[in-house]
């Protein structure tokens, strides 16, 4: 760590624990509390889209699954403890089932895949009404709390969830740097050279996909319990696209990269609300300029400015 | 140690090797010569398990291989150095050495060993360690190509055309360090190269592919003075 990484970092820590301190307005929170959320998605998918290359566009339905299954098992009387191991277990069966007979082929089988899969998981919510109440989603989910204590209000939510973030960053960057990790990127750069370095490029290729479901899986339990309304909406195949161009747009493969883009996207549609529809316009013209301007992400533009400084 | 019988290779109807026959044997050097479009490197990937036989066998310390994965063939002692480098861009120079050892389970100790032995080899890429595989030259992409495939501590290292792209001086420093690994350590090494008159200079024995056929075989001296080699691979 050199002072060009615990920087920009320590700044960032630093801007995240001083917000609730300048706002307190709960509608904003919130607003950040999803945008943390989407942040852990997104970390989740640059595993097998960031790292190993394959394209992705289950991760939204595994956001969805994590979360459906935390708020009716919560419903149905669950103590909220045991929604975090229902979630990841459901995400890790989908994920594994999914992933185990098309990651073995190479190219694009992942991406057809998994819209499919997106369509799947969307229906049955929508369809399977009185367990999960169809397209007007689940109401009054029960909070977190374990033997009684849990966050109360927006604020504690988000100092939670803002630590919950901060665990899954460092354990993405403890898995970049081990042997798993250098497999994913050797994988994606090429997959024979992989092999002929004795990589099981295959087993690589599901273990990311299942990281990624598994950190989906969790952060859905937690929209589910700390947002506590739940509907199909907020799990779709645009939200599947969406959290695809925050991986884009904040840059493919960076940690930062991750949590800048999904933060960043998540709130800009409601910062450019007073545009009405126009907002979409804006929009699709910020991302395309970010793209040809950026081609590395917002992060690699964050990643430049300390050698500016250093130059002057 | 590694025996090929009556190997047939296609791709899609055009079959291009005809059914080769060699061996290369515990700590030999040989090397596999021919023209472009002869099937030197069909032959090496059907080796390292990237390619299918449509007949024939290959067996490694006694053991048929051919439909194994190309890792688990990695993890036997096989090591495969592909034409055209193929490192790894996202990775640091140290990253792509170290994911050379991804079929075993090798100590934190053994590693740093063998990377040892890589910088001696290439004292180039020590000074590049941290740097990024997409940054490297084209000379220092090779030496890093051939740097990761000996981090498998491989039996049989498989060199695919490892002059290519290197200035001849680094060139004759990568050979003297074959020839010098293979000394200290026994290691066997299957060469193919354009550079028939170094391959042939380090090798003990040579094969001549033409058109996916063998048509010449013998100890590397006495094919270096062969009037039909000198003429198509030595420049007359
Ligand atoms: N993927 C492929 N699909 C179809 N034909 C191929 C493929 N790869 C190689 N060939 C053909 O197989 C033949 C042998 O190719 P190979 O790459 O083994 O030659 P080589 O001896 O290594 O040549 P060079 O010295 O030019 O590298 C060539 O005629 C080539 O066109
Ligand atoms: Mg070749």
């Amino acid at each position: 760590m050199t002072v060009k990484h615990w920087f920009p970092l320590a700044l960032g820590v630093v801007v995240a624990l001083l917000i609730p301190a300048v706002t307190h307005d709960n509608y904003v929170i919130q607003l950040l509390n999803i945008a943390i959320l989407n942040a852990i998605v997104v970390l989740g998918l640059n595993f097998a889209t960031g790292w190993v290359g394959q394209i992705n566009f289950g991760q939204a339905a595994f956001y969805g699954l994590g979360a459906y299954t935390t708020g009716i098992a919560a419903k149905a009387g669950l103590p909220w403890i045991t929604t975090p191991f229902l979630s990841v277990v459901i995400v890790m069966a989908a994920s594994l089932v999914l992933g185990l007979p098309t990651l073995r082929l190479r190219t694009y089988y992942l991406a057809m895949t998994t819209i499919g899969f997106g369509e799947i998981v969307r229906l049955i919510i929508v369809h399977w009404e009185p367990v999960t109440g169809g397209t007007s989603g689940l109401r009054a989910i029960p909070g977190i709390g374990v033997f009684g204590i849990g966050p109360q209000g927006q604020v504690q939510h988000y100092y939670l969830l803002i630590a919950v973030l901060a665990i899954a960053a460092l354990v993405a960057a403890r898995i970049r740097q081990s042997s798993l990790g250098r497999a994913m990127i050797a994988t994606k750069d090429s997959e024979i050279a992989a092999e002929q370095s004795g990589v099981d490029t295959t087993r690589t290729k599901l273990i990311a996909f299942m990281i990624g479901a598994v950190y989906a899986g969790l952060a859905g339990c937690l929209y589910a319990s700390s947002i506590r309304f739940i509907s199909p909406d907020s799990f779709s195949g645009t939200q599947a696209i969406l959290l695809m161009t925050m991986l884009i747009v904040g840059g493919m493969g960076s940690i930062p990269g991750c949590i800048i883009g999904a933060v960043g996207l998540t709130i800009l549609p409601e910062a450019l609300r007073f545009l009405g529809q126009w907002y979409l316009v804006l929009y699709g013209l910020g991302v395309i300029a970010v793209i040809v301007l950026a081609p590395g992400g917002l992060a690699s533009l964050a990643s430049r400015l300390p050698r500016w400084a250093g130059a002057r | 140690m590694l025996k090929i019988e009556n190997l047939h290779v296609s791709y899609g109807h055009i079959e291009v090797l005809k059914g080769i026959s060699f061996s290369v044997e515990m700590g030999e050097i040989v090397a596999l010569i021919g023209g472009n479009g002869a099937g030197k490197t069909t032959t090496l990937s059907t080796i390292s398990g990237l390619l299918r036989p449509t007949f024939g066998s290959i067996s490694w310390k006694g053991e048929a291989i051919h439909g194994t994965a190309v890792e688990t063939i990695v993890g036997a002692g096989i090591a495969h150095c592909p034409e055209g480098r193929r490192i790894f861009p996202g990775l640091t120079v140290r990253e792509n050495l170290i994911t050379g050892t991804a079929s075993r389970a090798y100590k934190k100790a053994e590693v740093e060993d063998d990377l040892a032995l890589v910088f001696e080899l290439f004292p180039r890429l020590k000074e590049r360690i941290k740097q990024g595989g997409w940054s490297l030259s084209g000379g220092e992409q090779q030496m890093l190509a051939i740097g990761r495939a000996l981090m498998s501590r491989p039996n049989l290292l498989m060199l695919d055309e490892p002059s290519l792209g290197l200035a001849p001086i680094v060139i004759e420093q990568v050979f003297d360090k074959i020839v010098e690994l293979n000394k200290r350590t026994g290691l066997g090494v299957l060469l193919v190269e354009q550079n028939s008159a170094m391959a042939l200079e380090v090798a003990a024995r040579a094969f001549v592919l033409e058109t996916g056929s063998i048509t010449l075989s013998g100890p590397a001296s006495v094919l270096a003075d062969d009037p039909r080699i000198r003429e198509a691979y030595l420049g007359g």
